[in-house]
């Protein structure tokens, strides 16, 4: 299952460099990351290495089936933001 | 984390770069601090923090640092030298001065982070006092003294600010501010923006009203409204309420009076004006003043955007009288009373330094807030020759070339200075003025409580803790840099009269110890023993982590905490009529600058302190200006154009981006930007210094506060030519 980015994340972006398969946006070089509140996880994508995982500093990454109950919505939220986008996650 | 060692620790402290004042946990090993993360126990922040909070750990080991006592040679570098040398020829001079002109041509100036540094709050203001010098200078004074002049007028003590019930409130209505970015000011809320959602999601309503679509209006209901017309807004829906008489007489009468008086002051008020004004449809307002009125609860809270034009203190005024006469002062759910551990306003009412306009400054006139002057006036304290002209300046925490008007007027006057003593971590381009830099700790590297935002938290908790890291290098407590200074020109720094003899008798407590006497006897204090559950310096250091206090600020607690005499809120404002007559009168047409220029913060960004932070300046981040695409498309300019903005009193050079975030006739700007000295990376961000276009002329103020007009100048927005680089300054 993919991993999910939740309410706790505070942009820090340590997750963008170490994701393997770069699904993680908005990325430093992307438009929109001077206003990104959170980053998000592209699950169509993700091959849950969990390498972000460990390193945020906050502790807002999930196996989308260990979600806490309260941030359920997110998963969603994490697909809708690269559906929205219109294109896949890059770099 | 795979750094463990043996040695590693973990610490809790929390966040002391923003009124949030966030809980975290450090890890620590071999005296360096190896992670910050956020403290899910944390009483207020439960869990939250942001990237600024959580990469401040670099600064303490930023090559860029000023680690020793910097000495200014006359080719303009800077020489190390030690501790006693500087702290010796500083107090020469400072005699030299003193006996040529007297105490009160010495002066100093805080900057925001001082508002988390108690210990060089007390003892900077402590010399001033003992000097006799009214030379006492804040970066409040740029955008909070408008709520320290409403707080002793309506409740009789600068620092009484009722705060948003926003936990509990049905209708919340935010003018100029964006907590989604901010993470608030002056309301200490955990995770706001969360806060907020929980209105909407429990049935309530936000309504968000800016030049520009922010942040937080994104999530909530939205209305643009025209920079620098809050008072109009305001005022008319105060108008509405009156007319239709949908005042809570019951509340009122309770605990205020002067009703009829703020109902005079906003007769002359039309909804017409009010709509061409604000750009809000007349229908629109008075709707919103109907809505306010009808909710079971509701709070109306504006912050910096409200107190960055030409009537801050009438807009402040004509806030609290909004949530005052709709019944919502001291409700659950309205605006409510914090309860800090230490009653700091009880402090500054004992040491009779609360208080406003007591005296004026000497060359502008301008009134006194809470003792201190204004730092627009500065400039000319110093170029102004005659009794208690400014000689002599010792900055801590302080950017003043950057965050206050007229930058090259600042400049000029601190190179005239006898002698300017910065207390800054870094080379920046106004310490780079100093004859000395000063190294400070940092807040990682001493103790710290949230001395300023304690009063003003939703949930109100205690929270002192001990430093978390070793000093890097030479770098030593502000207070105790600026006591050094003091002993060796015999003076005891402190505010209060009584302190000062026993000083000189030989009893010179340190300024915590001080505090924890406060403390100790305090609301939530042990009594040294009579109340054993009660909080002591030695409990708190024990409990790092906070101790909550209550669930939620008490509420009908009104006349204990009022300071009139009489314990009723004071409407009746004389001083506000001649405000309001001039708000009618101004105009607002400029067809020469057509354009109105606001501020705007930005979530890697706090003030003018964090640009050289590697983390947070990803993304080759660049100050860029706002502009909505119909503004931009007759003047030929597109994304990412260089562009000139001109305003009556400077002109600077940026990138424009063409957004429809801002209304039309707006542009937006980030302050805090166009660096120089010695931080590097700051440097190299390049950016310019928005308040070069703002006046540093009385004319300009807010006339009440002394504030500097930053937002709604009127400019005009050009294509640079293509022969100069950005953000050169005109």
């Amino acid at each position: 299952m993919p991993y999910v980015i939740a309410s706790p994340c505070i942009a820090d972006y340590s997750c963008v460099e170490v994701c393997p398969v770069n699904c993680i946006s908005p990325g430093p070089e992307e438009p929109g990351f001077g206003r990104a509140e959170q980053m998000y996880i592209d699950p169509t994508r993700c091959i849950d290495c969990a390498a972000c995982v460990e390193v945020c500093p906050v502790n807002a990454i999930f196996d989308r089936n260990r979600l806490p109950e309260r941030w359920q919505r997110y998963a969603q939220i994490n697909a809708e933001y690269f559906q929205q986008r219109g294109k896949p996650g890059h770099a | 984390m795979n750094t463990e060692s043996a040695t590693t620790v973990e610490r809790k402290l929390f966040c002391s770069i923003c009124e949030a004042c966030c809980g975290l946990i450090a890890t620590v090993a071999d005296d360096k601090i190896l992670q910050l993360r956020p403290d899910p126990e944390h009483p207020s922040s439960r869990g939250f923090a942001c990237s600024k909070g959580i990469g401040f750990s670099y600064v303490l080991s930023d090559p860029d640092r000023v680690l020793e006592p910097l000495q200014r040679q006359p080719d303009g570098s800077f020489k190390p030298v030690s501790w006693d040398t500087a702290l010796d020829d500083i107090a020469q001079r400072l005699r030299g001065i003193i006996d040529r002109h007297g105490g009160e041509a010495v002066g100093g100036y805080i900057g925001n982070p001082v508002g988390w540094n108690y210990a060089a709050q007390t003892t900077l203001m402590g010399m001033f006092a003992a000097l006799g010098s009214k030379h006492f200078y804040t970066s409040g004074s740029v955008d909070v003294n408008n709520y320290f002049v409403v707080g002793q007028l309506l409740y009789g003590n600068n620092m009484i600010n009722p705060i948003p019930d926003i936990h509990r409130t049905d209708f919340l209505v935010v003018l100029g501010a964006n907590p989604v970015v901010s993470h608030g000011s002056m309301v200490t809320i955990g995770n706001i923006r969360e806060a907020m959602l929980d209105i909407t999601a429990r049935g309530g309503r936000v309504v968000v009203i800016d030049p520009r679509r922010t942040e937080t209006a994104e999530l909530f209901e939205y209305l643009p409204i025209r920079p620098d017309s809050d008072a109009w807004l305001i005022a008319a829906m105060l108008k509405v309420i009156f007319d239709e008489d949908r005042v809570d007489h019951a509340a009122v009468v309770r605990q205020a009076h002067g009703l009829d008086s703020l109902r005079e002051l906003v007769a002359g008020v039309t909804l017409e004006r009010a709509q061409s004004e604000t750009g809000i449809d007349a229908a629109q307002i008075a709707q919103l003043a109907r809505d306010f009125a009808a909710a079971p609860s509701a709070a109306f809270y504006g912050r910096c955007g409200f107190s960055l034009g030409q009537f801050s203190t009438l807009t402040k005024y004509l806030s609290d009288a909004l949530n005052i006469v709709t019944g919502n002062l001291d409700r659950p759910g309205g605006v409510v009373f914090g309860h800090a551990m230490i009653d700091g306003e009880k402090m500054l009412a004992d040491g009779n330094l609360s208080g406003y306009d007591r005296w004026r400054t000497r060359v502008d006139g301008v009134p006194e807030v809470l003792g201190s002057s204004p730092i627009a006036c500065l400039p000319r304290e110093v170029t102004t020759p005659g009794r208690g002209q400014l000689h002599a300046l010792f900055i801590c925490s302080g950017n003043m070339v950057t965050s206050s008007p007229s930058p090259d007027e600042m400049e000029s006057a601190l190179r005239q200075l006898d002698l300017m003593v910065s207390l800054d971590p870094y080379v920046t381009e106004t310490s780079r003025l100093a004859h000395y830099i000063l190294p400070p700790t940092l807040w990682l590297e001493r103790d710290v409580m949230p001395s300023f935002s304690m009063g003003y938290t939703a949930v109100p908790y205690a929270q002192w803790i001990p430093a978390t890291v070793k000093p890097a290098g030479q770098a030593r407590d502000d207070w105790w840099i600026v006591d050094q200074i003091c002993r060796r020109i015999a003076v005891v720094p402190s505010p209060l009269k009584s302190m000062r003899l026993l000083g000189k008798l030989g009893w010179r407590p340190s300024p915590a110890t001080l505090m924890d006497i406060a403390l100790r006897l305090g609301p939530e204090g042990d009594l040294f023993g009579l109340r054993p559950r009660g909080l002591s310096r030695k409990k708190l250091f024990a409990n790092p982590g906070g101790i909550k206090l209550m669930d939620q600020p008490p509420t009908g607690v009104l006349a204990r905490r009022l300071h009139h005499a009489d314990k009723r809120v004071h409407l009746a404002q004389p001083i506000m009529g001649p405000e309001m007559q001039r708000l009618i009168a101004r105009s607002t047409i400029d067809p020469e600058y057509p354009l109105r220029i606001i501020s705007l913060r930005e979530l890697r960004s706090h003030n003018s302190w964090l640009h050289n932070i590697p983390k947070l300046m990803a993304g080759g981040r660049v100050q860029r200006l706002r502009i909505h695409p119909d503004d931009a498309a007759p003047l030929a300019i597109e994304n990412g154009d260089e562009v000139e903005i001109a305003s009556r009193h400077g002109a600077i050079r940026v990138t424009a981006w063409l957004s429809d975030e801002v209304m039309r006739g707006t542009v937006a700007l980030p302050q805090g930007w166009g660096h120089r000295g010695g931080w590097k990376r700051a440097v190299a961000a390049r950016g310019a210094n928005y308040n070069v276009l703002a006046s540093s002329r009385p004319s300009e103020f807010d006339r009440l506060s002394g504030q500097p007009r930053l937002n709604g100048i009127a400019v005009r927005i050009s294509r640079a030519r293509s022969d100069a680089g950005a953000d050169a300054v005109a």
